[in-house]
């Protein structure tokens, strides 16, 4: 993935995907120490990221397993009609150094092809959700 | 332009071969309580937490950052971890510093570590590769062929190793946390020590330690708060070169040049040796204080040497290097990079004791990792620049 | 219970092992087949025309590809080197021996590698070694088909020849 600033981007890139929202947080080592129905650090992240921002169009979630697909979207609080996994997520493809990566580039090429305005990108590290990053992606 | 960037609290471990008195937890939280109680702070104050660490098999412990995000009171907040093998916690640091220029947090806690007694560095640095021949053993055997090459190029007379060496072990008896003490060491204790990989001689060598360094990093408002003096970040910069191609000069690295040239430039530095008051430099073997002054353009090419012979890196001298005992007296890998920043830190804020430098204003911090291809640097000043 | 203090549990040995496939990729295979064949090949840099030896299949310097091959032979000049007076774990080559750094005739890159069948204070930058191979029916895709270098006994080459592969 190519990152570039303002100007620079908009000379580039014809439709650039901008990041408006960043975060990420982590929770106790030890799955015992916490509540595994639930990602509160998905949920603090989606926040100060502003996922409620606006509406989503489109989301790729890192869930290697499909019971965290359904904590991690619970977590971000998606509005309703967004798309989830278009690419078939990390159950179709795991690198998994890379699988979070992949999911912003994913919500990237939608912007970037037209097909999306807004989109949510989240990866995740360690047992059991124990580190969660989500990004917010706009169009111009 | 970016906000600027002090370092309100700084704490260091005692560094040792083995700190079987505590677990990896508990040894970067030695660092990282000493520097919140420098900073007058506690970990409830902290916006994000910053780890730095070299190669995972040095511990065996894979992805040590969510082990040890408990101990750093990180949960629910941001943590990260920064890899970029020896001088990894140069780069920590100058990742901190960024989050603050930058506006996104106001309060970060960075530690770096290694805890080396856990497993076996030197089978760690060795690689077994189809491509590569199987006789390069641990980072000693990898450089002395260029300290070789350096004193054939520079005509450095010989025993310049041993006065670095000697220097070094002489400023950590002023160290309390360093881990080679010798007190009353002499010039023959060195010179007479045996070959390990020639032309490098047992004391000529940085140790196996166990130990971790830790520092708060805040605004420039949060800084006036802090109950003790701050120092200011002047300026940061980072190169990177392949381990190796045609015509690499390994000795003096182009990185390393690009590197310092960028630093000084935004940091208004025009006459190293005569503008930086003190240095620390990561110098694993002694002879790589003599190149890194090169390398750092404090000195012209095949002439480090000199300030060395005249004894102008000594304390007391015109650039003092090392103060702490450097590299050459503690070697906790992940956190050696991150020590010389942190002790760069401690010179300007008149934090360092025994072997302080009077009246420090201005300190170079230097990194480097790898097979001398990772390159970070600092300078820190006693006022806002 | 007792309230007696009882001594801390210091160390729990853990053992880790781990047995890897490595994928040499395209450019590090024809080099390794040439190997078990018993020759060097080198690969040439298609932008900046640089040959390397155990080439990874890119030119580090230009990031182009190396696709061209390059003769090379199994002699070439020690531009450095160290002698190991020490141990360790895993190397079961006797002590003392020198670790050379060693230019290839025909190569732009140098690579480390051990010299024998000389007494280590005879060594010296610009030294002409050779490659001594291991049986040929004991070839196979490793640099450890080529079992050390030993002197050709030709004249040094001249510091000039090699300074700058320092």
């Amino acid at each position: 993935m190519v990152l570039a600033a303002g100007d620079y981007a908009r000379e580039v890139c014809k439709r650039p995907a901008w990041i408006r929202g960043i975060d990420h947080r982590i929770e106790a080592q030890y799955p015992g120490a916490r509540d595994l129905t639930k990602s509160s650090s998905t949920a603090i992240a989606a926040e100060k990221a502003g996922v409620g921002k606006g509406g989503v169009d489109v989301a790729e979630v890192y869930a290697p397993f499909t019971h965290q697909e359904l904590i991690v979207l619970d977590a971000l609080k998606l509005p309703a009609g967004a798309e989830v996994n278009p690419s078939g997520g990390a159950l179709a493809a795991h690198p998994i150094m890379s699988a979070g990566l992949i999911r912003m580039g994913e919500v990237a090429s939608r912007i970037h092809a037209g097909e999306a305005r807004r989109g949510v990108a989240h990866a995740t590290s360690g047992p059991c959700l124990q580190q969660n990053l989500v990004c917010v992606l706009e169009g111009a | 332009m970016s906000n600027a960037c002090a370092i309100v609290g700084i704490g260091q471990t005692k560094y040792d071969t083995k700190r079987i008195d505590v677990s990896l937890a508990g040894l970067v939280r030695e660092a990282a309580v000493r520097a919140l109680e420098d900073a007058g702070l506690t970990f409830r104050d902290i916006d994000a937490v910053v780890l730095g660490k070299a190669p995972d098999t040095f511990e065996g412990v894979m992805m040590p950052e969510l082990y040890l995000a408990d101990a750093l009171g990180a949960l629910g907040k941001p943590m990260m971890r920064v890899h970029t093998a020896g001088s990894v916690g140069g780069s920590t640091a100058i990742v901190v510093a960024s989050l603050i220029q930058a506006g996104i947090h106001e309060r970060v806690l960075t530690v770096a570590f290694e805890k080396q007694s856990e497993s076996n560095a030197m089978w760690a640095l060795s690689p077994r590769i189809p491509l590569q021949p199987t006789v390069v053993f641990g980072a000693g055997g990898y450089f002395a062929p260029l300290i070789r090459a350096y004193i054939r190029r520079s005509g450095a007379p010989e025993n310049t190793g041993v006065l670095v060496a000697l220097k070094d072990r002489q400023n950590a008896n002023r160290n309390p946390f360093a881990h080679l003490q010798m007190p009353g060491v002499t010039y023959d204790d060195i010179a007479n020590s045996p070959m390990l990989w020639d032309p490098i001689r047992y004391h000529e060598t940085c140790p196996s330690s166990d130990g971790a360094v830790a520092m708060v990093m805040t605004t420039e408002s949060l800084a006036k708060k802090a109950p003790t003096r701050p120092a200011w970040v002047h300026a940061t910069a980072m190169r990177s070169e392949p381990t190796a191609f045609a015509g690499r000069d390994q000795v003096n690295p182009q990185a390393g040049k690009d590197c310092a040239k960028a630093l000084y430039a935004q940091a208004g530095i025009t006459d190293p040796m005569a503008q930086i008051d003190v240095a620390e430099i990561y110098v694993p073997f002694s002879w790589f204080e003599p190149m890194w002054l090169e390398n750092l353009g404090i000195t012209p090419e095949n002439e480090g040497w000199k300030p060395v012979q005249e004894g102008a890196t000594a304390l007391g001298g015109k650039l003092p290097i090392n103060c702490s005992g450097g590299v050459l007296s503690s070697n906790p890998i992940g956190a050696s990079g991150m020590i010389r920043f942190a002790e760069a830190a401690m010179q300007v804020r008149g934090q360092a004791g025994e072997h302080q430098v009077d009246g420090a204003k201005i300190a170079l911090g230097h990194a480097y990792g790898g097979g001398s291809q990772f390159f970070s640097m600092w300078i820190v000043g006693s006022e806002k620049p | 219970m007792s309230d007696a203090p009882k001594e801390i549990v210091k160390r729990i040995e853990t053992p880790i092992h781990l047995t890897f496939q490595f994928t040499p990729g395209v450019g590090a295979s024809r080099f390794l087949r040439g190997i078990a064949e018993g020759r060097i090949l080198g690969l040439r840099c298609t932008q900046c025309a640089k040959v390397y030896v155990s080439p990874r299949g890119s030119c580090p310097k230009c990031g182009a590809p190396t696709l061209d091959e390059a003769k090379v032979t199994d002699r070439g000049t020690i531009t450095s080197f160290s002698i190991v007076r020490v141990p360790s774990e895993g190397i079961d080559i006797e002590l003392p021996f020198v670790c050379a750094s060693i230019l290839l005739d025909g190569a732009d890159n140098t690579f480390y590698h051990v010299i024998r069948e000389v007494p280590v204070e005879d060594v010296r930058m610009g030294m002409r070694v050779e490659a001594v191979w291991v049986p040929r029916e004991e070839l196979r895709a490793s640099l450890e088909s080529i079992r050390h270098f030993k002197p050709t006994g030709e004249p040094d080459a001249p510091f000039d020849s090699y300074k700058e592969h320092l």
